[in-house]
């Protein structure tokens, strides 16, 4: 009998089809459940009562973790642990995370308000990068060049931020044109690309649409991201790593992430990976 | 039995869509007012739209 695994997310895109298409294979039947229709916090979960496990693929950096967590408290096995999802919505618990292990991540210093912003430059000069704590995708990540500019910037963080939006990293430029992005299933790399910047924007971001091509195994980026995965558990994790002065950098892991562009890049089944690994977690 | 094409009806500005087989949670782009539409339920053949949003606000994973 196939086991039932919640799907949770508000719409199914192109690996969530793909995922579903997937599951007979591994015995397994996955099913989209609206994110948006959960209403958990009642005993048992009734809304998922009918599934042996969710996966979490809500792109919402608010809902994932809120799910997982409601979810686990309700006795529900969730892929990623709420735990891992929280530490992966918010951009300063993961570094905080990653320097507590000794994992090498951007330097960086968080910005509140403008006073702290003035400070930040002082001591982190440009080219620096502006980003937002919470957010993913590229979104409203802005490079700094120079200091004339940079209070500019800042207005419209301070005009047209809302709350938590208003919530910033500043970190060096580090980047260079290029990012690795590693998909991790379990504890295993079972793809990894490097994304270059298409031209028309600096930000070499899988969501962007830049060019990529297919890594070879390397035992330095093995190493990192198994102790990446000692922080955060196995799990289903898009990870983003910077080189730097021939050193590799955490910048971003990705709690649902898309594997289109990496998949294609690298001809790796990323979805009968995914479902494998949801089988032998639930067998 | 699957059935060759699904038909529904954009419920904005009611031009009548005939589409391929998808499944509920899909989405596809009303080709008359070009809104975001996802599937919720599909009854004989028959799908049930709702408008989307192309994509939300906090969309970051």
């Amino acid at each position: 009998m196939n086991l039932r695994v919640a799907v949770v997310a508000d719409r199914v895109s192109w690996e969530e089809r793909q995922l579903i298409a997937a599951a007979p294979d591994a015995n397994l039947e996955l099913t989209w459940v609206n994110d948006e229709s959960l209403c958990l916090g009642a005993e048992g979960a009734p809304a998922l009562a009918a599934y042996d496990a969710v996966l979490v693929r809500s792109r919402s950096y608010t809902r994932g973790g809120l799910i997982a967590t409601a979810a686990e408290a309700a006795g529900v096995r969730v892929c990623n642990a709420a735990k891992a999802i929280r530490a992966c919505e918010n951009k300063l618990e993961l570094r905080t995370e990653m320097h507590r292990a000794g994992i090498p991540a951007a330097d960086h210093r968080l910005v509140l308000s403008r006073r702290d912003f003035e400070l930040a430059l002082g001591q982190i000069p440009p080219p620096f990068v502006l980003k937002p704590i919470y957010g993913g995708m590229g979104k409203r990540v802005t490079l700094v060049r120079t200091a004339d500019t940079a209070q500019s910037v800042y207005d419209y963080v301070e005009d047209l931020g809302h709350g938590f939006e208003q919530a910033m990293l500043v970190e060096p430029f580090l980047d260079g044109g290029t990012s690795i992005r590693c998909f991790v299933v379990g504890r295993e790399i079972v793809a990894a690309a490097e994304f270059a910047s298409a031209g028309g924007d600096w930000r070499s971001n899988a969501a962007l649409g830049n060019q990529t091509r297919a890594l070879p195994r390397d035992p330095a980026l093995a190493k990192i991201v198994d102790d990446v995965v000692d922080v955060l558990g196995p799990g289903v994790y898009g990870i983003d790593l910077f080189r730097s002065g021939g050193d590799l950098i955490v910048n971003e892991v990705n709690h649902a992430p898309a594997f289109r562009a990496v998949a294609e890049s690298t001809g790796v089944d990323v979805p009968r990976a995914i479902v494998n690994h949801l089988r032998e977690e639930l067998s | 039995m699957t059935a060759a094409t699904l038909t529904g009806t954009c419920p904005e500005c009611e031009t009548d869509l005939t589409v391929p087989p998808m499944g509920e949670g899909e989405t596809l782009s009303c080709p008359e007012c070009m809104l975001t539409l996802r599937v919720e339920a599909v009854e004989d053949g028959r799908m049930h739209l709702r408008m989307v949003e192309v994509a939300l606000r906090d969309w970051g994973q």
